[in-house]
């Protein structure tokens, strides 16, 4: 489900699904900022779990999407530094690097872009999206057709038709295609 | 604090939108004065047209686990006041049904041995509280907008107000061994067959595109037409394929296990977004989509004798045994067990009435290819 103002609303309202959707949308998101942060996936984990449960107790206070993305950011940030100090995993001078705006605000709003650029790789069809994460992971036709257990060919079939999707959803100059496409 | 985030958000929204293109003029002057802003945001905005981090997050993307982690969460958010009488009424209908259950086991099975039996009407009803109602045959069900009498749910017709809200959806879930119904707020029919899932909104919205996704299985759709409906297209997404349809009747078979994915076009016409094609289908054709080799054909056949299942009859033509064996076991709820591995290739073409025995159609089917078969318990052994 695409999410908009109206899903904030229904969960305002208490409405279960409409949160589990929402949680299905963002929490890859959340984790992946946090684990930038924290240097730790299990950790991220946990802090992205508790971000969104701080969300659902206060889901009555919020009616736009942006405001909840907003909060639920500003959480994981908080969240995910208290662990750092908590766990006196990096030296304070570090932690106030992390803290400052600048390098919190390219975090969030990579996130954000690449999080809908990451939308358009998942619209593909399983194998398809495979082979294009496989190659993105920097493997060349040969290795994929091998781990994949199918033929050569059939690895530039699913490329194939990977590039007509990718180029109808981005345009040809977009990264995700060159880094895709690069022999 | 909160404002400076929001804004992060909107400009990502931007930046997104001009790499997908469209971009509107006063959006576009609205991002060029953020990045004159500041070198610093010139510095983001280049290192993000790189895909600077881009890779190594999909990378990352595995060590997550979405499933464990809503496992998690979601005790947590059932346990805040409003939901605690549903809780309880989630026991209350899971006990009722292991009484069922128990009951049924007792009756139909009172030398411990397990009888076969033929399919019946029935579903569950995941309301938009996550409720899971039982519906069956015999029992009525009725709440805000919807009821269930005779195999059938249906919704009632789009209030005037409604268009107003969000859109809200239910999920029906047909078991093995299950059928049903569905009437959408639209008058669009359904039928469902075993073991399968579909989510639908509960109220379309007049004027709005009419969506609905079969998350796996086998259903057959009678769509009201768009020229009924203030010209409104229906679509129905289904494993990576997208069908627009408006107004017409098709049927699309989608089970996890089988090799393909068939859409079948009864009557009027359905286009199909598919692996980035259009592929648009005419009445008595088949749309087949490989999931091994993630490509498609287009045959034709006789749609009818295709989705006969809806009136009650199983049509096999030239299909392979394995896959009559797999219809079988939906409707009567077995598993199956071939002796001889070669046997799953061997053609079977045949008709039979979805009430008929089991025992009537595992004969006629054996002694068509020579050979016998066996029950043991809930297993089908195919010699």
């Amino acid at each position: 489900m695409k999410l908009n103002d109206g899903i904030v609303s229904e969960i305002s309202n208490g409405n279960y699904l409409a949160f589990k959707s929402l949680f299905d949308n963002f929490f890859t998101s959340l984790c992946l900022f946090s684990s930038q942060i924290v240097k730790s996936n299990v950790a991220a984990q946990d802090i992205a779990q508790e971000a969104l449960i701080a969300y659902w107790k206060r889901k009555s206070d919020f009616e736009e999407l942006i405001k909840v993305k907003a909060f639920l950011y500003i959480t994981t940030k908080n969240l995910s530094l208290n662990y750092l100090k908590k766990n006196q995993k990096v030296a304070p001078v570090e932690v106030y690097t992390l803290a400052n705006d600048k390098t919190i605000q390219e975090l969030i709003i990579k996130e954000e872009v690449y999080a809908s650029l990451r939308e358009e790789i998942d619209r593909l069809p399983p194998r398809t999206r495979k082979v294009l994460q496989l190659a993105l992971q920097g493997m060349k036709n040969p290795e994929i057709a091998l781990q994949l257990n199918v033929s050569v060919n059939t690895v530039k079939t699913l490329k194939k038709n990977a590039y007509a999707e990718i180029r109808k959803a981005l345009g040809g100059d977009s990264f995700v295609f060159l880094l895709l496409f690069s022999e | 604090m909160i404002k400076p985030l929001v804004d992060n958000i909107e400009i990502a929204n931007l930046i997104t939108k001009k790499m997908k293109g469209g971009l509107t003029d006063e959006e576009s002057i609205q991002l060029n004065s953020w990045l004159e802003e500041q070198n610093a945001n010139k510095e983001i905005y280049s290192r993000i047209l790189e895909g600077d981090g881009f890779a190594e997050g999909i990378d990352l993307i595995s060590e997550f686990d979405l499933e464990n982690s809503w496992n998690q969460i979601e005790p947590k958010i059932k346990d805040s006041k409003s939901f605690k009488y549903k809780r309880y009424f989630k026991y209350a209908v899971a006990a009722s049904v292991l009484f069922l259950i128990a009951l049924t086991t007792y009756i139909v099975n009172p030398f411990e041995k397990t009888e076969i039996t033929a399919g019946t009407p029935r579903a569950v009803l995941t309301t938009v509280n996550g409720e899971d109602v039982v519906l069956e045959k015999e029992k009525k069900y009725s709440d805000q907008f919807v009821s269930s009498s005779n195999g059938t749910l249906k919704y009632d017709e789009i209030s005037e107000g409604s268009s107003k809200n969000a859109v809200t959806y239910n999920y029906l879930t047909i078991p093995r061994g299950g059928e049903f119904t569905l009437v959408l707020s639209d008058g669009t029919k359904v039928w469902l067959n075993s073991d399968t899932k579909i989510k639908y909104p509960i109220q379309f919205k007049r004027g709005a595109p009419r969506n609905v996704e079969l998350l796996y299985g086998e259903a057959y759709f009678d769509v009201v037409s768009a020229e009924d409906f203030n010209g409104s297209s229906f679509s129905v997404q289904s494993n990576g394929q997208r069908l627009k349809v408006l107004g017409t009747e098709f049927n699309i078979k989608s089970y996890p296990e089988d090799l393909a994915t068939k859409t079948t076009l009864v009557e009027g016409s359905v286009l199909v977004s598919i692996a980035g094609e259009q592929v648009e289908l005419t009445p008595d054709s088949q749309l087949i989509w490989d999931k091994e080799t993630e490509s498609f054909k287009v045959i034709e056949l006789n749609a009818i004798a295709e989705t006969s299942w809806k009136q009650g009859v199983f049509n096999f033509n030239h299909l392979p045994l394995e896959e009559v064996m797999r219809v079988v076991s939906r409707w009567y709820d077995v598993n199956v067990e071939f002796e001889h591995q070669e046997m799953k290739n061997i053609q079977f073409n045949g008709v039979f009435k979805k009430d008929q025995k089991i025992d009537n159609i595992l004969e006629t089917i054996t002694k068509s290819i020579n050979t016998a078969y066996e029950i043991k318990e809930d297993k089908i052994i195919i010699k």
